[in-house]
C-alpha cells in the first residue's frame, strides 16, 4: 500500500519544491505526494483516496476561497486519524492557537524548515508502516 | 373908427375899474352900465344878477325908473327869457307884436314908456348868472355892433363877478386856514407842555385852558376834574382874582350847565346864566362866577374817558354872546385832548413805575446770577432792593434752622432791633407776622400791628408789617418781612414786587442748594474716579489703593488724618495711614495688630456698622484712645468697615481736629470708599485667580495638543506597521521560493556531477562539464546567499511593524529593559554564533512601574541595543586595541514623575557630521542591505510623540555612544483627564 501525503497550497510552485525536496523519498517509494491547490479539491481528494493510505495532510492557511483553518475541521471530520499540520507565513500566537484548537497537529512557519518537516514525516511513515504491517 | 375907439376906451375903462376894485363888484357894474349906455347909444342900462329864482338889481344907469328890486325869472319878461334861453333878446318895439311874447315887460313898459329892449345874458361856464338890459323909450332898434358890444360888456361883467367870487373864496379859505393854524399851534403848544412837563399835568391843564379860552373867543375859563361826587378845579385862566378866592372844590348845582353837559355827555351852552335856575336860586358858585367874575354866556364841555366823565372845561364870556358851533366843536376837541393828555400822563407814570421796578428786579437778578452760589449775597441784595423799592423801613428774611425760623438776611435794622431779632426764633402761630405767614402759607399784610388784637410781637419802632412766604412746591422754606415805622399800608404793586422777590429768593436758595449738592457729588465722583484709576492701574496690588483712599478721604471730609486697616482672622493690621510725626505715628501703630475686640469701635465694626466718636475729650472715651488722639491731634472720628459678605475684612477711619458728628454726605462718601476698597481687594484676588486659571488652561491646551499629536503618531505608526507588514509578507513568499529552489538546485547540480563522474568522457569534455557544474553550483550558492540577505531585510522590516493591538499599561520598567537585553542578545547570537558582548546593568530598584506601550517601547530598546551591538562589533572588527571588549550597559533611574533609561555602548561613537541626521527616516550609516534606516527614526517617534518623552544622544567619536530616554511616569493625557 502506498503512503500518501497531501499538500494543500494555492501556490503552484509548492509542488515542484516539495517534489524536488523529497525526490529521493518519492523515487524510493517511501511515500507519494499529492497536491491540491484549493481546500475544495483537497477535500475531494481526501474522500477519493483509494489504494493509498493518507498519512499526513500539510496545509497552507492563507488561501483564496476556503482557508486552511476552515479546511481543518472538515478534514479532521473526514479523516480523524490523519494528522494535519498547518503551514503559514504568519507565525503569531493567535493563529497558532486557532490552528491547534481546530485540531491541527502542529504549526510550521514559512520558510519551511524541511529538516524538521522531514522528521515529522519520518515519524508518520514509521507509524503508518507499523500500522500497515499490523493490518 | 371912432366907434371902435370909443369901444376900446369903454372896455379899458371897465377893465381898469375891475383891476382897482377886486373885492367889490358894485363899481364894476356901475362902470359897465355907464359904458354900455355910452357906447350903445342908450341912456338906460340895468344889470341884474341872478339870485336863485330872481333877478336882483345889480346896477342902473339912466332915467327909467326901477320898479322892482327883485324880479322873478320868467319867460314873460325879456330879461327872464334871456336868462332862461341863455341868449340875447332884442325887442325893437315892445308894444308891437314882438311884445306879445313878453306880456310882463309890455305891461310894465306901458307905465315906464320903454319901447326898445336889448337884453344880453351874463354867462359863466354856460350858465346864466344875470343880464344886462338896455332900454330906449323910443322905437330905436339896436345895431348888431351894439349887440356885440353889449355881449362884450356882459363877458366883462361875468369876469368881474367871478373875480370877486374867487377873491371872496380865497379870503374865506385863508380865514379857515389861519383858524386851523391857530388851533394846530395851540395843540402843539399843549403837546410841548405835555412833553416838557414829564408827568406833571398842572402846566398842561393850564396851557390847554388858556388856548381853548383864547381860541374860542372867551374871556376866562376853568377846568375841573370830577371824582364821581364833586369837582376840583385844576386850572383857571384869566379869572378875576375875586373868583380865584372862592372854594375850588365844589358840588355843582343839579341844574347847572356843567351837570347837564356831564349827564348828556356833550357840550352844553348857557346863553345867560343870570336867567337860569342855579343863579336865580342863589347857588353860591354860580352867583360867584356871575357877580364876581362877570360871566354871562357859559359853555361847558365834559371830559370823557371811555364815555365816563372825569372832568369838565368851562369857558365864559362877560357878555351875552353865544358861542358858535365851530367854537363849541373846538372846545370839545380840546376836552378830548385833555383827556388824552391825562391818560398819557397816567400811562407814562405807570410805565415809569413799571420800568423802575423792572430795572430794580433786573439789577437784583444780575446780582443773583453773578453771585449765584453765594446765597448770602443774594439774600442781602433781595432784602435791600425790596426794602428800597417798596419804600419800607426794614427788610428781613427768615429761614428754618432745625425746628424754628431764624434771621438770615436783613437791611435797615437798627442795632438794637438786629440783635433782638437774631436771638429770636419763630414758630407758626397768630402772634407774629412770620407765625401767621407759616400758619396760612400765604402773604400776610398787617396795616397796624399795634392795633391788631392778636398780634403779640410788638415793637415801638414797627407799625405796618408785610410778610411774604418763600414757597417751594407750595411749602414754605422761608419768610420775607418788610416793615414801616408809621402806619402806611403797602400798595398792591409793592406787595406784588415783594412776592416776585420772594420767588427769586426761593430760586436762589434752590440753586445754591443744588450747586452745593452737585459740587459735593462731583467731589465724590472725582475722588471715586481717582480711586478707581488707582485700582485699574495696579490690579494685583492693594497697597496703592489703600494709600489713595487714605489720602483722598482726608481731603474730602476735611479730615486731619486717615488710617486704613485690614482685618484677617479677627486681628486688625495697619495698612496705610497719614503720617503726622514720628511719635504720633508710633502711637497709632501701637494700637494696631490687636484683636478686633480690643480695637476702638471694634464691636461696631464686627457688626458691620459705622461708628463715630464725636469727642475724644468725652468721658466715655477710653483713656488710651484719648491719649493717642491727643498725640495725633484729633477729637472726632468716623470709622467705616469694609465688608465682604457681611464680614469685616478691613476698616477705614478718618479723624478731624474739631469735635462733633460728621455730615451725612461725608459718611456716605466714606462708605463709598469702603466699597471701592472692597472692589480693589476683590480685583486683586480675581486677577490672581484669572492669571492662574489662564496658566492652567494654557498648560492644558499644550498637553491636549501633545496628546493629539501622539494619537496621530500612533495612528501613523499603526498604519505604517500594517503597510510594512503587508509588504513584508508579500515579499516573503516569493523570496522563500527563490531560496528553496536555489538550495535544491545546488543539490541537483551535485547530483549531476555525481552522475557524470562514472561516465566515459574525454578529458576536454570532462573538464568543460566540471567547469560548468562548478560554475552552476557557485551561481546557485550566490543566489542562495543573496536570497538569505533579502530574507533578513524583510525580517528586519517585520520587526519594526509588528502588528497587534498595543495597549498602554503600567509596566515594570526594569523588567522590560531586562527582557529586551535578553531578546537582543539571543537574537544576535542566533544570527551569529560568534557573537560576544558584555552586558552591564545599572537598574534603579526604586523605578517601579511606568505607564507605556510595552510593544513599542520594546522595539525602541531593541533598536538602541542592537545599534549598540552593531557599533561595538564593528569597532571590535576594526580596532587595533588588544583588550577591547564590546560592552553594552543599560541603566534606569527614577526621576520621580519621570524615568530615565540609558543605553551606552563603547563602540566607535557617532561622527559630528551625522549627529543631526541620525533620527532622520531612512538614514543609516550601515552598509547597503544591513539597515533600513528606520530604526532610530521610529524609536524617536515612539519616545517623543507617542510617549511624550525625550531621547538624546551623547557620544564621543571613537569612544562611546549613549542614548538617554526620558519618559513621563504617567501618560500626560490621563493626567489631563484626571485634572478634569
Amino acid at each position: 500500500m502506498n503512503l500518501l501525503i497531501l499538500v494543500v497550497d494555492d501556490e503552484p510552485d509548492v509542488e515542484a519544491l516539495f517534489r524536488q525536496q523529497f525526490r529521493r523519498d518519492i523515487r524510493d517509494g517511501r511515500f507519494t505526494m499529492d497536491f491540491a491547490q484549493s481546500a475544495d479539491s483537497a477535500l475531494k481528494l481526501i474522500s477519493d483516496v483509494a489504494g493509498a493510505s493518507l498519512i499526513l495532510i500539510l496545509s497552507d492557511i492563507n488561501m483564496p476561497g476556503m482557508t486552511g483553518l476552515e479546511l481543518l475541521p472538515k478534514a479532521k471530520a473526514a479523516r480523524p486519524d490523519v494528522p494535519v499540520i498547518m503551514i503559514t507565513a504568519y507565525g503569531d500566537a493567535d493563529t497558532k492557537r486557532k490552528a491547534l484548537e481546530g485540531g491541527a497537529e502542529a504549526l510550521l512557519t514559512k520558510p519551511i524548515d524541511f529538516v524538521a518537516l522531514r522528521g515529522e514525516i519520518d515519524n508518520r511513515v514509521a507509524g503508518a508502516g507499523a500500522e500497515v504491517r499490523c493490518h | 373908427m371912432s366907434e371902435a375907439l370909443t369901444y376900446q376906451t369903454g372896455s379899458s375903462k371897465v377893465l381898469g375899474v375891475i383891476a382897482s376894485s377886486p373885492t367889490d363888484v358894485g363899481p364894476v357894474l356901475k362902470a359897465i352900465v355907464e359904458s354900455a349906455c355910452e357906447l350903445c347909444e342908450a341912456y338906460d342900462a340895468v344889470v341884474r344878477l341872478r339870485d336863485d329864482d330872481n333877478l336882483r338889481l345889480g346896477a342902473h344907469h339912466g332915467p327909467i325908473p326901477i320898479t322892482l328890486e327883485k324880479w322873478p325869472i320868467s319867460r314873460d319878461w325879456v330879461a327872464g327869457r334871456s336868462v332862461l334861453d341863455k341868449k340875447p333878446i332884442h325887442v325893437r318895439d315892445i308894444q308891437s307884436a314882438e311884445g306879445d311874447e313878453f306880456p310882463g315887460t309890455r305891461e310894465l313898459a306901458r307905465h315906464t314908456g320903454n319901447r326898445s329892449f336889448l337884453c344880453v345874458p351874463l354867462l359863466r361856464e354856460g350858465e346864466s348868472i344875470g343880464t344886462i338890459v338896455l332900454r330906449r323909450t323910443e322905437v330905436h332898434p339896436f345895431s348888431d355892433k351894439q349887440i356885440a358890444l353889449l355881449q362884450t360888456f356882459a363877458d366883462q361883467a361875468v369876469i368881474a363877478i367871478e373875480n370877486v367870487r374867487l377873491f371872496d373864496a380865497v379870503q374865506a379859505r385863508t380865514l379857515e386856514l389861519s383858524e386851523s393854524l391857530e388851533q394846530q399851534t395851540a395843540t402843539s403848544e399843549v403837546l410841548e407842555v405835555i412833553s416838557a412837563s414829564a408827568g406833571d399835568l398842572e402846566p398842561v391843564f393850564q396851557k390847554m385852558l388858556e388856548n381853548a379860552t383864547r381860541i374860542c373867543g372867551a374871556n376866562f375859563g376853568t377846568m375841573g376834574l370830577f371824582d364821581g361826587d364833586s369837582y376840583q378845579n385844576v386850572a383857571l385862566y384869566n379869572v378875576p382874582p375875586a373868583f380865584a378866592e372862592t372854594p375850588q372844590k365844589f358840588r355843582p348845582h343839579p341844574k347847572s350847565g356843567v351837570v347837564t353837559a356831564t349827564r348828556n355827555r356833550e357840550a352844553f351852552q348857557v346863553e345867560d346864566i343870570r336867567t337860569q335856575p342855579p343863579y336865580l336860586e342863589g347857588d353860591p358858585a354860580v352867583v360867584a362866577i356871575s357877580d364876581r367874575a362877570g360871566a354871562r354866556t357859559v359853555l361847558n364841555v365834559p371830559m370823557l374817558r371811555e364815555n365816563e366823565p372825569i372832568g369838565a372845561i368851562t369857558i365864559y364870556r362877560k357878555e351875552v354872546r353865544p358861542f358858535s358851533t365851530r367854537q363849541i366843536d373846538l372846545l370839545a376837541n380840546f376836552a378830548k385832548q385833555v383827556v388824552i393828555a391825562i391818560e398819557n400822563t397816567r400811562l407814562l407814570k405807570e410805565l415809569r413805575e413799571s420800568l423802575q421796578q423792572q430795572t430794580a428786579t433786573a439789577d437784583v437778578l444780575k446780582v443773583i446770577s453773578r453771585s449765584a452760589f453765594d446765597l448770602q449775597t443774594v439774600l442781602d441784595t433781595l432784602v435791600e432792593s425790596a426794602g428800597r423799592l417798596c419804600d419800607a423801613d426794614e427788610g428781613t428774611i427768615f429761614q428754618p434752622k432745625d425746628d424754628a425760623y431764624c434771621l438770615t438776611a436783613s437791611c435797615g435794622l437798627s442795632p438794637r432791633r438786629k440783635e433782638f431779632l437774631e436771638n429770636c426764633s419763630f414758630q407758626p402761630g397768630t402772634d407774629t407776622t412770620i407765625g401767621r405767614v407759616l400758619l396760612e402759607g400765604k402773604t400776610v399784610h398787617i396795616e397796624d400791628s399795634q392795633t391788631d388784637p392778636n398780634y403779640q410781637f410788638q415793637d415801638p419802632e414797627v407799625r405796618t408789617r408785610l410778610g411774604v412766604p418763600l414757597l417751594r412746591e407750595r411749602a414754605p422754606i422761608g419768610v420775607f418781612v418788610l416793615t414801616r415805622r408809621d402806619v402806611r399800608p403797602f400798595s398792591d404793586k409793592q406787595i406784588e414786587l415783594v412776592q416776585t422777590f420772594a420767588d427769586q429768593a426761593v430760586i436762589a436758595i434752590e440753586n445754591a442748594r443744588l450747586f452745593n449738592e452737585t459740587k459735593e457729588a462731583l467731589e465724590r465722583q472725582t475722588a471715586t474716579a481717582d480711586i478707581l484709576k488707582v485700582i485699574a492701574s495696579s490690579p494685583d496690588d492693594v497697597q496703592p489703593v489703600f494709600e489713595a483712599i487714605a489720602e483722598r478721604s482726608n481731603r474730602l471730609v476735611n479730615g486731619l488724618s486717615t488710617a486704613v486697616f485690614s482685618v484677617v482672622d479677627d486681628a486688625v493690621h495697619l495698612m496705610s495711614f497719614t503720617s503726622i510725626n514720628a511719635t504720633a505715628d508710633a502711637a497709632l501703630k501701637a494700637i494696631t495688630d490687636v484683636p478686633l475686640s480690643a480695637f476702638p469701635v471694634g464691636e461696631a465694626m464686627r457688626k458691620g456698622e459705622i461708628a463715630q466718636i464725636a469727642d475724644t475729650e468725652d468721658e466715655a472715651t477710653p483713656d488710651f484712645l484719648r491719649d493717642v488722639a491727643r498725640l495725633r491731634g484729633w477729637r472726632s472720628s468716623l470709622t467705616v468697615p469694609m465688608l465682604r459678605e457681611g464680614i469685616p475684612i478691613g476698616i477705614i477711619a478718618v479723624t478731624r481736629v474739631v469735635p462733633g458728628l460728621f455730615d451725612d454726605h461725608h459718611v456716605q462718601l466714606l462708605k463709598t470708599f469702603a466699597d471701592q476698597a472692597m472692589i480693589a481687594i476683590s480685583n486683586v484676588g480675581l486677577f490672581n485667580e484669572v492669571q492662574d486659571r489662564t496658566r492652567k488652561l494654557s498648560q492644558s491646551l499644550d498637553d491636549l495638543r501633545a496628546a493629539q499629536d501622539r494619537l496621530v503618531q500612533t495612528e501613523k505608526l499603526a498604519s505604517l506597521g500594517q503597510l510594512t507588514a503587508g509588504i513584508a509578507h508579500e515579499i516573503k513568499n516569493p523570496l522563500n521560493f527563490v531560496n528553496n529552489f536555489s538550495a535544491l538546485s545546488v543539490e541537483l547540480v551535485d547530483e549531476l556531477h555525481d552522475v557524470l563522474k562514472p561516465a566515459p568522457l574525454d578529458n576536454k569534455t570532462r573538464v568543460t562539464s566540471d567547469e560548468l557544474t562548478h560554475m552552476l553550483k557557485s551561481n546557485l550558492e550566490k543566489v542562495v546567499q543573496h536570497g538569505k540577505r533579502a530574507d533578513l531585510i524583510v525580517k528586519n522590516m517585520l520587526l519594526h511593524s509588528r502588528e497587534g493591538s498595543s495597549e498602554r499599561r503600567l509596566v515594570n520598567l526594569n523588567g522590560l529593559v531586562e527582557e529586551c537585553l535578553n531578546l537582543a542578545y539571543h537574537g544576535a547570537r542566533a544570527e551569529n554564533q560568534q557573537f560576544k558582548m558584555n552586558l552591564e546593568r545599572f537598574l534603579d530598584p526604586t523605578i517601579g512601574r511606568v505607564d507605556l506601550f510595552p510593544q513599542e517601547m520594546t522595539r525602541v530598546l531593541l533598536n538602541l541595543i542592537s545599534n549598540g551591538f552593531y557599533a561595538t562589533t564593528k569597532r571590535k572588527a576594526e580596532t587595533k586595541l588588544d583588550g577591547y571588549e564590546p560592552t553594552l550597559a543599560a541603566a534606569t533611574r527614577n526621576l520621580g514623575d519621570r524615568v530615565e533609561i540609558k543605553i551606552r555602548d563603547n563602540g566607535g561613537g557617532i561622527p559630528a557630521e551625522v549627529m543631526d541626521k541620525i533620527f532622520n527616516p531612512f538614514f543609516t550609516t550601515k552598509p547597503p542591505g544591513e539597515g533600513t534606516g528606520l530604526g532610530l527614526s521610529l524609536s524617536h517617534d515612539i519616545v517623543v510623540k507617542q510617549h511624550a518623552g525625550s531621547i538624546e544622544v551623547d557620544t564621543r567619536p571613537g569612544e562611546f555612544t549613549e542614548f538617554k530616554v526620558i519618559l513621563p511616569r504617567v501618560a500626560a493625557t490621563s493626567k489631563a483627564g484626571a485634572d478634569k
